[in-house]
């Protein structure tokens, strides 16, 4: 029963969607407030009722619910209840169901927390967030419907597939689809605002914080899912320039583009055009993404849906939102009203120039992802842009981004003064020159240049420090005085502060991954030891273990650093009973901020394993620093200034109701 | 089955009524919130201006930007209140809410979904006094037996086609080897042991099983069950011809109500269709890994294996006898929803049930298939005749 009740909710949704498609934007051309007025509650109706259908699918799960089709395709009994329920949104359809469910949740938070939007504004919003949902809740019920029945449940399921059996993919899909789908939001506020024609200075302050939240979920589902990669896959590395992972990083850069052009807009009334045009492509690099993953276009290890069929219907829908969306731009762009002006050298000049970099460096991995797919489909020829095209195109438009990155929040709006700013950036610079010395003094091995980019991270979390001085008057007035004043500063000052100062500690994780890693690949005989960096392993003991639904020959190794014991670790071959599929489970054992990691190979023998070591100096700062990064944007999203206008919506409130008094 | 409607109707209702509200409701408007937010640019700006951050004459400048904005967004907001008309626009919501959602919702689900038809949970699944319970309790206690006592070979062997059908491959693969070892080596479980590799081997003829295929024609040079596989390993290596070879050999060697020819005869039809419009076989470089490999799928597999464990059914003692033919009923349920165009498969479904005793689930049976296949007159006839035969007449 509570199967067919989630199928007909979804039903429900749909039907309430397209009232929510059309009704408030009707009301908001003919000046109609209960047409209107309809937006709000529908959304959260439908929220409601793609909840109820979400639960119901994950319910069908967790009971082992073969007759859905979609359930004895992807579940096993024998499944701890984690990996039933994250199952759910393991397979192509419970990650449309997932998709949908956050595309909602996102529709009912507007509904909730758009009370000081102008009313018209807030109807064209969530019609247009309607129109997507529309879209996708046809897409999931005409072509991937979970809740197709048998009329006899087989006895047992199929199981999810291995590599997606992990705490990994139980967190890192739906905060990427929280990322993607939060841009949806962006996306209707600029639809909205093209329909309405009205776009000011008060539509970046209100779509910043969609857009900031989106960016916040999209950072933490990208270094979620990179770091599933590292451990779960076995590779060993942290990027793979993967088209998946690209996918979901071109709507990151995007994002932060999107999120620092707002800035611009909500303070000078400038960039206008160009912020809403980001806001259309950030969503549209989701929808896109969604795509890649979905259609089995490309080949990779997330493509778990390989179905051209609704490929066609992805890309109907891919054609409707970004060719449409993109067609009213050019239609309605040129009529909008120009902004303040501004010389090069400025905090402004600077936001333009992080959004070109950032958008260039989109355009190249957006190159480097489809080129080889246009190529396959135009002459057949397969070819693989891997990481030198990456490494060649998108790591030099970094390193010019990184190096003005501190002096943006240090140059005044309008028109400022670099030699001014470049004073107050000398602190930053001597110890970033201090610390390229002592390195090239003190690490060996590693490449030439490597020093140099410690060098840049130094100087980029440095300079995130000087500015929160700087906004202090730190040394120009008494100490107590200056720490007063950090206290008074603005919670968007601290964000920016930490969210650069977590790019800085990315870049240094990656530089010391990249640069001083050793690898060692060799078979290891019961007993014996190797040595791997600064590591030394022993191979303890060889012998099977079953778990759950599956078997696994475990490797054990005891490690030492200098002689002193630092711990154990388990490498092991799994293979899953249902799918008769193995998997890779990595070991890893950190130590401070470095790893060591142990990949078993494939062969285990009774008394030998092949096996891949590496030792990772900082690599834990790729993640970590992602971390602060978000901590950033929390920060920037709890600032006052974007809780302004919930007292005025009272007062407000009450002088509309005088004249009905 | 009450509360399905009861969930049904109040589901529905709550929809309507989302859309109706807003009628009964005034409206929260609220009046110029860009106002609000220019008014907090400007407090903005005067706390910059105390704590030094800007100079006077930056303070002072922007503080002329954000008042001619707010100049601006109070202009447009009363230009807008004077066109607002506030019409409350009640038919179309009325029409919306209580005709459209509920008609739009109803319809389609009524068209796609299956109303009041039961989840079927594990824990009910094994807690009901079904067929599956009994069967499955059956192998455990067949399980438990030749724990405690390996070396009974028929216990083996009656294991063997169980776990090949619910997916145990290796564990297939395992009891075929063990009935071999104890009840010694014959063509048929040579050629059982060889189809379980196969299965295990994700439906490729893999070196062992071929082997084991070998071994059986060796014993008896017309098993025809090892004569079938070693043409799919042909096929599977490429050798159409030679697969064709075989089969066709094979079919001349059965005797015409053998129950192994519809399987032998399809795969011929399909080698020839799947080797007609491309000449050349795909490289086996160029092959995608998620493309299926040329050659039967594991239907096939399934299909003899019911055929064998039909024929071996009439061996064993008659409740097992009943258990089998449920579970390859099920088997056989899933196929034909999968393609319903199968008349054999719905022949032999509806007659399974006659088997079994339930003239009520044959029927139900009978009146699917002849939904399935109502665009095939042909064969809508056959399975008019053999309804006729079972004294279903219709």
């Amino acid at each position: 029963m509570t199967a067919e009740l989630g199928h007909y909710a979804l039903v429900l949704a749909l039907a309430l969607a397209l009232v929510q498609s059309t009704l408030p934007i009707w009301g908001a051309r003919t000046g109609d407030d209960a047409l209107m007025g309809t937006a709000a509650p529908v959304a959260l109706a439908q929220a409601l009722f793609v909840s109820i259908s979400f639960a119901a699918l994950t319910w069908a799960y967790v009971t082992s619910d073969f007759s859905v089709v979609n359930v004895y395709e992807n579940s096993h009994s024998a499944k701890p209840l984690i990996y039933k329920i994250s199952g759910v949104w393991g397979n192509h359809e419970g990650s449309m169901m997932l998709w949908v469910l956050i595309l909602a949740v996102f529709g009912a938070l507007v509904a909730i927390f758009g009370k000081n939007l102008p009313q018209t504004l807030k109807a064209n919003v969530l019609a247009v967030q309607a129109w997507v949902a529309t879209a996708f809740l046809l897409f999931i019920l005409f072509t991937s419907n979970p809740f197709l029945r048998y009329e006899q449940a087989p006895m047992e399921g199929r199981d999810l597939n291995p590599i997606l059996q992990d705490v990994g993919l139980a967190i890192h899909p739906p905060l990427l689809y929280l990322g993607y789908v939060g841009f949806s939001i962006c996306f209707a506020f600029a639809v909205a605002a093209l329909i309405d024609g009205r776009l000011d200075a008060a539509w970046a302050r209100w779509v910043r914080p969609w857009a900031l939240t989106a960016w916040i979920f999209l950072t933490l589902g990208i270094a979620m899912g990179s770091y599933w990669a590292y451990y779960e896959l076995g590779w060993g590395g942290w990027w793979f320039w993967d088209p998946v992972e690209n996918a979901s990083f071109m709507p990151w850069l995007i994002g932060t583009a999107l999120i620092h052009s707002a800035i611009v807009m909500e303070k000078r009334e400038a960039l206008k055009v160009w912020t809403v045009l980001l806001a259309i492509l950030a969503f549209s690099l989701s929808l896109l993404g969604t795509f890649l993953v979905r259609s089995g276009v490309l080949t990779s290890v997330h493509s778990f849906a390989t179905d051209p069929a609704r490929g066609v219907f992805i890309l109907l829908i891919l054609m409707l939102f970004i060719g449409g969306s993109l067609s009213l731009y050019a239609w309605r762009a040129p009529t909008l009203k120009q902004g303040g002006l501004f010389a090069p050298i400025s905090r402004e000049g600077a936001l333009v120039f992080n959004n070109l970099f950032l958008s260039a460096a989109c355009a190249a991995v957006l190159v480097g992802t489809l080129y080889p797919l246009a190529l396959e489909s135009l002459t057949g020829e397969k070819i693989s842009v891997g990481a030198p095209f990456f490494n060649s195109t998108f790591v030099p438009l970094m390193i010019p981004l990184l190096i003005a990155m501190p002096f943006g929040p240090l140059l005044a709006w309008k028109r400022g003064d670099l030699f001014a700013a470049t004073q107050r950036l000398l602190f930053a610079i001597g110890v970033s020159v201090l610390v390229t010395v002592l390195v090239y003094a003190f690490v060996q091995g590693g490449p030439l240049l490597a020093p140099l980019a410690v060098g840049l991270a130094v100087f980029v979390i440095m300079g995130a420090l000087a500015d929160i001085a700087e906004r202090a008057a730190l040394w120009r007035v008494p100490l107590k005085v200056s720490l007063s004043r950090v206290r008074g500063l603005p919670r968007s000052a601290w964000g920016t502060a930490v969210a650069h100062i977590g790019m800085g500690l990315v870049i240094l994780g990656i530089v010391g991954e990249t640069a001083w890693k050793t690898e060692l690949v060799q078979r290891v005989k019961l007993g014996e030891t190797i040595t791997v960096g600064r590591y030394a392993l022993t191979l303890d003991s060889l012998f099977p273990r079953n778990g759950p639904n599956y078997q696994e020959g475990v490797a054990r190794f005891v490690v030492t650093r200098d002689g002193a014991n630092v711990g154990t670790m388990e490498a092991a071959k799994r293979v899953f009973t249902a799918r008769r599929m193995p998997t890779t489970e990595a070991a890893l054992l950190t130590h401070g901020l470095s790893q060591l990691y142990v990949a078993p190979g494939e062969t285990i023998t009774e008394s030998a394993i092949d096996v891949r070591v590496y030792d990772k100096p900082l690599v834990l700062w790729i993640w970590l620093g992602c971390v602060v990064m978000v901590i950033g944007g929390g920060l920037s999203l709890s600032d006052r200034r974007f809780r302004v206008g919930a007292p005025r919506t009272a007062r407000a409130r009450k002088a509309a109701l005088q004249p009905a008094a | 089955m009450l509360s399905f409607w009861v969930a049904f109707a109040v589901m529905t209702g709550v929809a309507a009524l989302a859309v109706l509200v807003p009628l009964l409701r005034r409206q929260e408007v609220a009046t110029a919130p860009d106002l609000a937010v220019y008014r907090d640019q400007l407090t903005e700006i005067e706390r910059d201006l105390k704590s030094g951050l800007i100079s006077a004459g930056e303070g002072e400048a922007a503080r002329i930007e954000v008042k001619r904005r707010l100049l601006a967004a109070a202009d447009r907001n009363s230009a807008e209140d004077s066109a607002r008309r506030g019409r409350r626009n009640r038919w179309a919501l009325i029409a919306c809410g209580l005709v459209g959602v509920p008609l739009l919702s109803i319809g389609t689900y009524f068209l796609i979904g299956v109303p009041d038809m039961p989840d079927q949970p594990l824990a009910a699944r094994q807690g009901a006094p079904a067929d599956h319970q009994n069967f499955a309790a059956l192998v455990q206690q067949v399980e438990a037996r030749l724990a405690q006592n390996p070396d009974d070979g028929r216990g083996w062997e009656l294991l063997a086609p169980v776990y090949l059908r619910s997916g145990r491959y290796q564990d297939a693969v395992k009891a075929r080897q063990n009935a071999l070892r104890l009840l010694g080596a014959t063509a048929q479980r040579e050629a059982d042991l060889g189809e379980a590799l196969f299965a295990a081997g994700a439906d490729i003829v893999t070196p062992e099983s071929r082997a084991a295929f070998e071994r059986a024609l060796a014993l008896d040079p017309s098993q025809p069950k090892a004569a079938y596989f070693l043409g799919v390993a042909e096929q599977q290596a490429g050798n159409v011809e030679a697969a064709a070879t075989r089969w066709r050999a094979l079919l001349a060697a059965s005797p015409p109500d053998a129950p192994w020819r519809g399987v032998v005869e399809q795969s011929l039809v399909e080698l020839a269709s799947a080797s007609q419009p491309e000449a050349s076989k795909p490289h086996p470089d160029t092959q995608q890994p998620d493309k299926p490999l040329p050659g039967p799928r594991v239907e096939n597999a399934a299909r003899l294996a019911e055929k064998q464990a039909e024929t071996q059914a009439s061996e064993l003692p008659p409740e097992m006898h009943l258990s089998m033919i449920r579970a390859m009923v099920e088997v056989l349920e899933q196929k034909l929803k999968a393609d319903g165009g199968d008349v054999e498969g719905w022949m032999r479904l509806v007659r399974s049930h006659m088997v079994l005793g339930d003239a009520e689930k044959a029927k139900t049976s009978l009146a699917s298939a002849r939904t399935a296949l109502a665009s095939d007159p042909d064969k809508l006839k056959r399975l008019d005749d053999y309804a006729k035969e079972l004294g279903l007449g219709g």
